[in-house]
């Protein structure tokens, strides 16, 4: 599915020394979760936005049966994985490799992390948990080695609900991920300059 | 010389239940199990080939097995058959067959002056086969079931169903080296003259057609060869002159990828005929292990009890 260009801004990535891979929600672009980046603090990063195709990473919900989201969960894990094997590829290790990603681009996000845990920069989730009907912990391995993880969501969010948020954190929690968890009462399904202000003071500081 | 395509490669779809799958085309179809591995970016489900004796380019029908997934629809911007050739008079045994294993198949017809048999795989993907008019001297994989007189020998078409032919047919010519040999109603055939089997490609323009759905049994990308790395990337370069956006080259165990969504939005894929199946296993013993990729061959306690058993 996902063999889509991968868009590139920020630093140029043969001289970047850290990286910073972003997954737009469903019905986004790259452009979109690019515009974003102006906001958060990683003047020298090399930023990197693959593109879903038709603008969608997986047709069903994250909380359907994992198969029922296939071939294009595969597919968009893959295209994340093309995504950090192009960084690796710059001489840019997976300690400077960091993930944003807003909501089905965040579950995304959460999801590709937890499969391939290991000591990465940062994680961003603006709303979003791990995909599946059920989170089943032998999908997950390794260890992220304290990486700092942040993961905003409103209560209640007409998409994702707060237990699967509580749920992903402990085992994100669980895989040895520093995990800062925020619930905002009825935030509303957006990104919010309160959770800009974390994303700042954690992870890109 | 300047590389050149040599018709297609493998073709990749996805099935429901594996066991189901695998029995389908190795007992049905009489197709050699060429490997056993799993989707390298799914490595809980397996990815299955299937082919002639050595896995030859041209012969390679690959499955990515999902159980419980939703049913995909033929449409626009989708592979929608994949064509076998086989030898002329053997319609009769494999109708028979079809009939004995309960599988759906239409009355024989007939396109460009070669008469064809089309039916429907377990998950419903859409197959013909087809008594090739001119010579296709591959040899066969065979069965105790599926003599050399009516097995299958490779692809003979793929055929792709668009809005509007002319940007893809566009990738065919000026790209790949395609020429275009017949045309009927709305079904242009174009073709490659660098094989004997799997050189063509047949394009059907529908405007008013629905978009297509791909999931179960449907094409999720077709790829044609290249000899090697260097033509591989040749074509990448090419690609990248036209304004498309090829991936970098991935590397498959297998062979080598190059993907690209051509303009008429189906995935099309280039892969190298190096390093073949037999990289990780004896000729002798293809299909018979469970062959797992070094980045996954940690998982190999795990998968080997949680992946359902295939034979």
């Amino acid at each position: 599915m996902h063999q889509e260009p991968l868009r590139t801004a920020g630093q140029p990535l043969a001289t970047a020394t850290k990286a910073l891979i972003l997954l737009h929600g469903r019905g986004g672009s790259p452009a979109d979760i690019l515009s974003l980046a102006r906001h958060v603090h990683v003047p020298e990063f090399a930023l990197l936005a693959p593109q879903a195709t038709q603008n969608t990473w997986y047709p069903n919900s994250f909380l359907a049966p994992p198969a029922q989201n296939e071939p294009w969960l595969s597919d968009a894990l893959a295209a994340v994985g093309r995504a950090v094997a192009e960084a690796e590829a710059a001489g840019i290790s997976k300690e400077n490799i960091y993930f944003l990603g807003f909501s089905q681009g965040a579950c995304l996000t959460l999801e590709y992390v937890a499969r391939h845990a290991t000591r990465y920069g940062g994680v961003v989730a603006f709303t979003g948990g791990l995909i599946g009907d059920h989170l089943d912990a032998a999908r997950y391995a390794g260890d992220f080695a304290g990486t700092p993880i942040f993961i905003g969501t409103s209560d209640p969010d007409f998409h994702v609900p707060v237990e699967r948020v509580r749920a992903s954190t402990k085992l994100l929690t669980g895989l040895g991920g520093a995990v800062t968890e925020r619930i905002y009462p009825h935030m509303g399904h957006t990104i919010s300059q309160e959770e800009i202000d974390v994303a700042n003071s954690l992870i890109f500081k | 010389m300047e590389p050149r395509i040599l018709g297609l490669h493998h073709v990749t779809a996805i099935a429901g239940n594996a066991q189901r799958n695998h029995k389908f085309y190795t007992k049905v179809l009489g197709l050699r199990f060429l490997k056993k591995t799993v989707n390298f970016d799914d490595p809980g489900t397996y990815h299955f080939y299937f082919g002639d004796e050595t896995g030859s380019a041209g012969t390679i029908l690959t499955f990515f097995p999902w159980e419980h997934i939703t049913t995909g629809r033929r449409g626009i911007g989708q592979a929608t058959e994949i064509g076998y050739s086989v030898p002329a008079g053997s319609f009769d045994f494999w109708m028979q067959r079809f009939e004995q294993h309960g599988v759906t198949y239409n009355k024989p017809s007939e396109k460009f002056g070669e008469r064809y048999l089309t039916f429907l795989d377990p998950d419903g993907l859409k197959l013909e086969l087809i008594e090739s008019k001119t010579a296709d001297s591959r040899t066969p994989w065979t069965t105790a079931d599926v003599g050399a007189d009516v097995a299958t020998k490779g692809f003979h078409t793929v055929t792709l169903t668009l809005a509007s032919i002319q940007p893809t047919a566009e990738i065919l010519t000026d790209v790949f080296g395609y020429t275009l040999l017949e045309q009927h109603v709305n079904r242009y055939r174009y073709a490659t003259d660098t094989v004997q089997g799997a050189a063509y490609i047949d394009l059907v323009e529908v405007p008013g057609e629905a978009r297509s759905v791909t999931a179960g049994g449907s094409v999720h990308h077709i790829a044609f060869r290249v000899k090697d790395d260097e033509a591989e990337l040749y074509f990448r370069n090419k690609l990248l002159e036209k304004g498309l956006q090829p991936t970098p080259q991935i590397d498959r165990d297998y062979f080598h990828s190059v993907y690209f969504r051509e303009p008429g939005g189906v995935l099309f894929e280039i892969a190298t005929e190096n390093p073949g199946f037999t990289v990780d296993e004896p000729l002798a013993e293809l299909g018979t292990h469970l062959m797992l990729p070094k980045q996954h061959e940690r998982l190999r306690a795990r998968l080997e009890t949680s992946l359902p058993p295939i034979g």
